[in-house]
């Protein structure tokens, strides 16, 4: 930038030592000439001495101290208007730019808010729906451990005074062979006595006639009984290949209910894990809600602050008059102005249940799906 | 089996801790906030009170002593369920009469321990 051109200027002190300069010669022509023509100079020179400055315009008189307001204000304004354009267009922009982001920010924790709600919905739905899964998947394993491992048996066997005592499937089994075995013995022990009876029978006959009947009666129960005989040889061989069966089939049956219990268990373990991630909907609510909560409202209320008292200051900027800072302004300390009715608006908006927060920011939830500490008093 | 109370302002964590207990073959009362567990507490004679700290109006600190002032429920244990683990707060809990403080997020199997402790 170049070097200004100056031009001569003058305070008022300055042009009064000239005037005196000025008058000095009078002093010595007053006794040369008339009385009344150095009486009417001096008036004129005090005259345009009182009168100058006056009629000087304020440009040149660029060292002197400001006039006062009334003097010449509207050229005072008008120069001020034009230098402070550029800083109301900014003042404008500055204020529209921070309602806009109050008005963003009002936006954000709105949707903050229907996030909360709505990640508690979900998570609700989840938890209903994945009780109902697991309740209904517990009572399957009861029941079918239930129908599986233990069966209903006879009472005079389970127990032997009488009462409905339970037993497992293998234990029915190897009880109901024994019946079996027994009642075969009991079968032949029959056919044994019949033969027997018959054979004493045929001794004693002394009757021609009469032999000859039991004879052929002895025959005919003798062939019954060793039928019979080969019956329940038969039917004890099928029920220990039917028990044998049973058994190996039981064995499998209790493998099977060791595999549902594995299961059982391993689906346990996950809705532990299951249970400690849904609580993160809770630890993720707190974060949002002091993120809502007193940083975001903060900043809502500053920013409204700020565009209003911008606003202001930019009408008071474009009408010329511009307000004295007070000691408060230049302390700075912070406090917008209408902060009472701009907090109020936020803490409605925060709604009416809104916790209170004791301490810290809650922990993550660790991946492995883990809780955290416990500690007893 | 026993007479639990759960007090939490939050849906979700109520929902777990009754899923967790009623599983367990516990019977279980839930409260939203201080207000409605004084309400409980005042109704029905409870073995054991479960609750959190940060809740809307009465915090859970502040619940802990005004259960522990009442006469029938002098000795009734009350556990913490936070998110919050500063020492400092957990002694404020401690001094309010609570028996034991346990962290959020908890595991089903570890609450379900530390019942059977504090139950005796």
């Amino acid at each position: 930038m170049g070097n200004p051109i100056k031009t001569p200027s003058f305070n008022r002190q300055q042009i009064l030592v000239f005037a005196v300069v000025a008058l000095l010669p009078w002093l010595w022509a007053v006794f040369l000439i008339p009385a009344w023509i150095s009486g009417a100079a001096l008036t004129a020179s005090i005259i345009a001495i009182v009168v100058a400055p006056r009629l000087m315009p304020s440009a040149s008189v660029g060292s002197n101290p400001p006039s006062a307001p009334d003097n010449r204000p509207g050229e005072d304004q008008r120069a001020i208007r034009r230098a402070s354009r550029p800083l109301r267009l900014l003042l404008a922009r500055w204020a529209g730019i921070t309602q806009n982001s109050s008005s963003d920010l009002g936006e954000t924790q709105g949707a903050l808010l229907e996030v909360i709600e709505e990640s508690e919905t979900a998570v609700l739905s989840i938890s209903k729906s994945f009780r109902s899964i697991t309740s209904r998947s517990t009572q399957q394993i009861e029941y079918a451990m239930g129908l599986l491992q233990t069966t209903r048996g006879p009472g005079d066997v389970g127990s032997g005074d009488g009462d409905q005592g339970e037993m497992s499937l293998r234990e029915y089994i190897r009880a109901y062979e024994v019946l079996l075995n027994l009642t075969i013995d009991r079968l032949r022990d029959f056919a044994k006595d019949c033969l027997q009876v018959l054979d004493k029978t045929a001794q004693a006959g002394t009757d021609e006639n009469d032999e000859n009947k039991v004879t052929q009666l002895r025959d005919r129960l003798r062939k019954l009984a060793e039928e019979n005989h080969a019956d329940a040889e038969q039917v004890r061989s099928d029920a220990v290949h039917l028990s044998g069966g049973m058994v190996l089939k039981n064995q499998r049956v209790t493998d099977v209910l060791k595999h549902i219990n594995t299961t059982a268990q391993e689906i346990r373990r996950d809705v532990n894990h299951l249970i400690v991630a849904m609580q993160f909907q809770d630890i993720t609510q707190q974060k949002l809600e002091r993120l809502r909560g007193p940083l975001l409202s903060e900043i809502i209320k500053s920013l409204s602050s700020i565009s209003d008292e911008t606003r202001v200051l930019s009408k008071q900027l474009k009408m010329g008059v511009l307000p004295l800072p007070t000691a408060k302004d230049q302390g700075g300390d912070g406090a917008p102005v209408g902060r009472d009715d701009s907090s109020e608006t936020a803490d409605e908006a925060e709604g009416p249940r809104r916790r209170t927060y004791l301490g810290s920011k809650p922990k993550p939830i660790s991946g492995d799906g883990e809780g955290n500490s416990v500690e007893l008093f | 089996m026993a007479f639990i109370l759960i007090v939490d302002d939050s849906n979700t964590m109520r929902q777990m801790v009754q899923f967790t207990l009623s599983d367990a073959g516990h019977e279980v009362v839930e409260a939203r906030d201080a207000a409605e567990a004084m309400e409980q507490v005042q109704l029905n004679k409870f073995d054991l009170v479960i609750s959190d700290v940060n809740m809307p109006g009465m915090n859970g600190i502040d619940l802990v002593k005004e259960i522990r002032a009442l006469p029938e429920y002098k000795f009734t244990p009350v556990l913490v369920l936070t998110t919050e683990s500063e020492q400092e707060i957990k002694q404020r809990g401690r001094a309010a009469g609570a028996a034991g403080w346990i962290v959020k997020p908890f595991n089903p199997e570890v609450l379900l321990s530390v019942l059977g402790k504090v139950l005796g």
